[in-house]
């Protein structure tokens, strides 16, 4: 006998209220505390850090701003950091497309990944573009990511990252383990720790190798001088203004909050800055499924259809436009096109009044 | 609300466009100014003499930079998340939405020819300036230049402009030509060259370098780079008087700003290619009180009153505009405005 099936409304209504259900199981007081504390923009280091750590972090800083030579015959996307990373400042994100990445899972960078370089460095250490890139199929885009508070998530307790036990068609994540251990950085969660992750932007979009053998411009040390600038990085500054208590409410009663985990927490750590620490970073560290969000870009544990939860600290200077792939012209319109996992959130916040939508987007943009 | 903005309009109306028929004793400079608050969408109206925000007007994504018209009637915005040009009806305190100009992607730095008939942006996005033509509202040319230009400052003559690239560390000197372009040279200069200005009557270019902590000098005549003056830590934004004898860093991780003297030219004769024509006369804290203490204030951009005697410097880190009382060396007053202030203008009067 066939079962008739509720109207999609309907069911988006009950599931919704599920899922805010189970969200009030990690609710959280309406004020978070402050990402990174008045009187601060973006950029900053971590309060507390060692003079010692203050001084990688300078060192860091200086590699990370450092055009870099270009090595003949290297195939690159740019000759430093902050070409990309730049908004609003050094270690920020990219927003305009000279700063996104073109990827192919038909196509493998030196450094395992799946980057396509757009320049080859010439005789003259000129840059041509590269025409093979129009001949690759399977190309994606992703947007650069800002770095700030890279630390603060590396260092978060792993017991913390641990798949939700919703019912079935609410969102669960999972780790993405392979034999390296468990992914955190990239939109793909491929890099392991911000060394690696370092390492890996160093070859894949520089095209530089570390060694100390004076082959190549960079050495193992600025490597990780520049993963140390990283890790050191404040969290974005939260904004000043009174608490959204209506955004909030909404945030969580559709669903956000699942996924988009308020507060996590920092264990013990080497460096004290890092160390037991609560972090309104807003997100839950796990693969979801996307849904159809880009079918066709697949990385390391990652499916083509699953992404990380993206922090949604500091939102609003990191677009527009919005999403792994710069598709999203607003905030509204990048929780419109979330699917999968998080159809139902996504539903839940359609079916909202003009008023609570922008009560919702107007706490977003106070991250 | 509405009548807020009325009466906002009315004072406006009376300040910008005093009845030229009528014989005045010389006046002050007018204590409005506009501020671009990057991170909030808007523009924000503040009189510099009541301290305080008078209204708050809605513009495109990202507004940047600001450069208001010598008549004071348009301010133009550029909008760095929407790439275009926002054009503000300062009588009527709106965007006019219907006069959004399309430029290159990211657009950054803004500047003015003497007559207001053109602007240049310098486009972040995609290597590119744009030549834009204010009258009939559209881009005429765009010159490709180095990586990531931000910075945008025309030298007196308007013939030539002076381009930062950001993400080479050069700085471009670009002929404009009334339908296209050329770049007629590239100078090297420290780190992360930001903000470019040509102080009045001056044959220099000043740069500010937000990674080597100094100003670079680029005589315009002898095309040479000159000594860079050290000053605060990461200096950001620039600014010169209406005369060009002086000029305003806002020094963004030191917290503070740097007053430079620029030397005039006498005649024709040019300085030196060896001789600095900048030297730093004051460094001037600026903190914000918050909570228990005060902090250090994130410098972004800075500003002279017409007759120079204020200047105004925006603090990311707090939202707000310090108010500097250039004699004395010293912030009288903070005002609050949007969120991340980058851009500045005085609304000048006609």
């Amino acid at each position: 006998m066939l079962r008739r099936r509720a109207p999609v409304a309907a069911r988006l209504a009950v599931l919704a209220l599920v899922a805010a259900a189970a969200v009030e199981v990690v609710r959280l007081p309406a004020s978070e505390p402050a990402a990174g504390g008045n009187g601060f923009y973006f950029g900053e280091p971590l309060t507390g850090l060692s003079p010692a750590e203050l001084a990688e972090y300078k060192e860091g800083f200086a590699r990370f701003i450092k055009i870099w030579p270009a090595v003949e015959g290297a195939r690159i996307n740019a000759q430093s950091c902050a070409a990309c990373h730049r908004i609003p400042l050094p270690g920020g994100s990219g927003t305009s497309t000279d700063t996104f990445v073109l990827h192919s899972t038909s196509f493998r960078d030196i450094a395992g990944g799946t980057v396509l370089p757009r320049f080859i460095v010439t005789t003259k250490g000129v840059l041509e573009p590269l025409e093979t890139t129009r001949q690759i199929r399977l190309v994606s885009r992703r947007k650069t990511q800002p770095l700030f508070g890279l630390g603060l998530l590396e260092a978060v307790e792993p017991s913390h990252l641990t798949p939700s036990l919703y019912p079935e068609g609410l969102p669960r994540g999972r780790l993405p383990c392979g034999i390296r251990g468990c992914g955190r950085f990239g939109w793909k969660s491929a890099a392991v720790t911000i060394d690696e992750f370092v390492e890996r932007a160093f070859a894949s979009e520089l095209g530089l190798i570390a060694s100390d053998d004076g082959s190549t411009p960079l050495s193992k040390k600025d490597v990780v001088f520049v993963s140390q600038f990283i890790r050191f990085l404040a969290a974005p500054p939260k904004l000043a203004v009174g608490d959204n208590r209506e955004g909030r409410r909404l945030f969580d009663s559709c669903g956000c909050a699942t996924c988009h985990r308020p507060l996590l927490s920092t264990g013990a750590n080497r460096v004290g800055a890092l160390a037991h620490r609560e972090i309104g970073a807003f997100t839950d560290l796990l693969l979801h499924d996307m849904g159809g969000l880009d079918a066709q870009d697949a990385e390391g544990e990652a499916s083509a259809t699953e992404y990380p939860t993206a922090p949604l600290w500091g939102l609003r200077f990191t677009g527009p436009p919005y999403l792994h792939d710069g598709r999203a012209p607003s905030v509204e319109s990048a929780i419109e096109q979330h699917k999968g996992e998080a159809s139902v959130s996504s539903g839940a916040f359609q079916a909202l009044s003009s008023l609570q939508r922008d009560a919702l987007v107007s706490f977003l943009r106070s991250l | 609300m509405r009548l807020h903005r009325c009466l906002i309009t009315l004072c406006l109306v009376l300040v910008v466009f005093p009845d030229a028929s009528a014989k005045q004793p010389p006046q002050k400079p007018t204590p409005l100014a506009l501020i671009t608050n990057w991170g909030g969408d808007s523009v924000s109206l503040i009189n510099i003499e009541e301290g305080k925000e008078l209204a708050t007007i809605a513009v495109c994504l990202k507004p940047y930079d600001v450069q208001v018209e010598k008549n004071g009637r348009f301010a133009y915005v550029s909008c760095s998340g929407s790439d275009s040009i926002a054009v503000i009806d300062i009588q009527a305190m709106l965007e006019r939405k219907d006069r959004r100009i399309k430029v290159g992607e990211s657009p950054r730095d803004i500047d003015l020819t003497e007559d207001g008939s053109r602007a240049v942006t310098a486009n972040a996005g995609s290597n590119t300036i744009s030549v834009v033509d204010l009258i009939q509202g559209k881009e005429v040319y765009t010159v490709a230049v180095g990586t990531i230009p931000y910075g945008v400052a025309l030298t007196n003559h308007d013939k030539w402009a002076v381009i930062t690239c950001w993400g080479s560390n050069k700085v471009q000197l670009v002929e404009l030509g009334p339908s296209a372009g050329k770049v007629l040279a590239t100078f090297d200069v420290g780190s992360l060259p930001y903000t470019a200005i040509v102080p009045n009557h001056s044959d220099y270019a000043l740069v500010t370098c937000f990674g080597s902590d100094a100003v670079y000098p680029i005589n315009l005549k002898t095309r040479t780079v000159g000594k860079p003056l050290t000053v605060g830590r990461s200096p950001w934004g620039l600014s010169s008087s209406p005369d060009g004898t002086l000029a305003i860093v806002a020094n963004y991780y030191s917290g503070d700003a740097s007053v430079l003297t620029v030397v005039k030219p006498a005649g024709s004769s040019p300085i030196g290619a060896s001789a600095s024509p900048i030297r730093e006369r004051a460094r001037i804290p600026l903190a914000s009180p918050i909570g228990a203490g005060e902090v250090a204030g994130r410098a972004k951009n800075a500003a002279f009153t017409a007759d120079a005697r204020m200047a105004l410097v925006t603090n990311l880190g707090n939202n707000e505009v310090f108010v500097i009382d250039v004699e004395a060396n010293r912030v009288t007053k903070t005002i609050k405005v949007g969120q991340a202030p980058y851009g500045v203008a005085f609304i000048p009067r006609t």
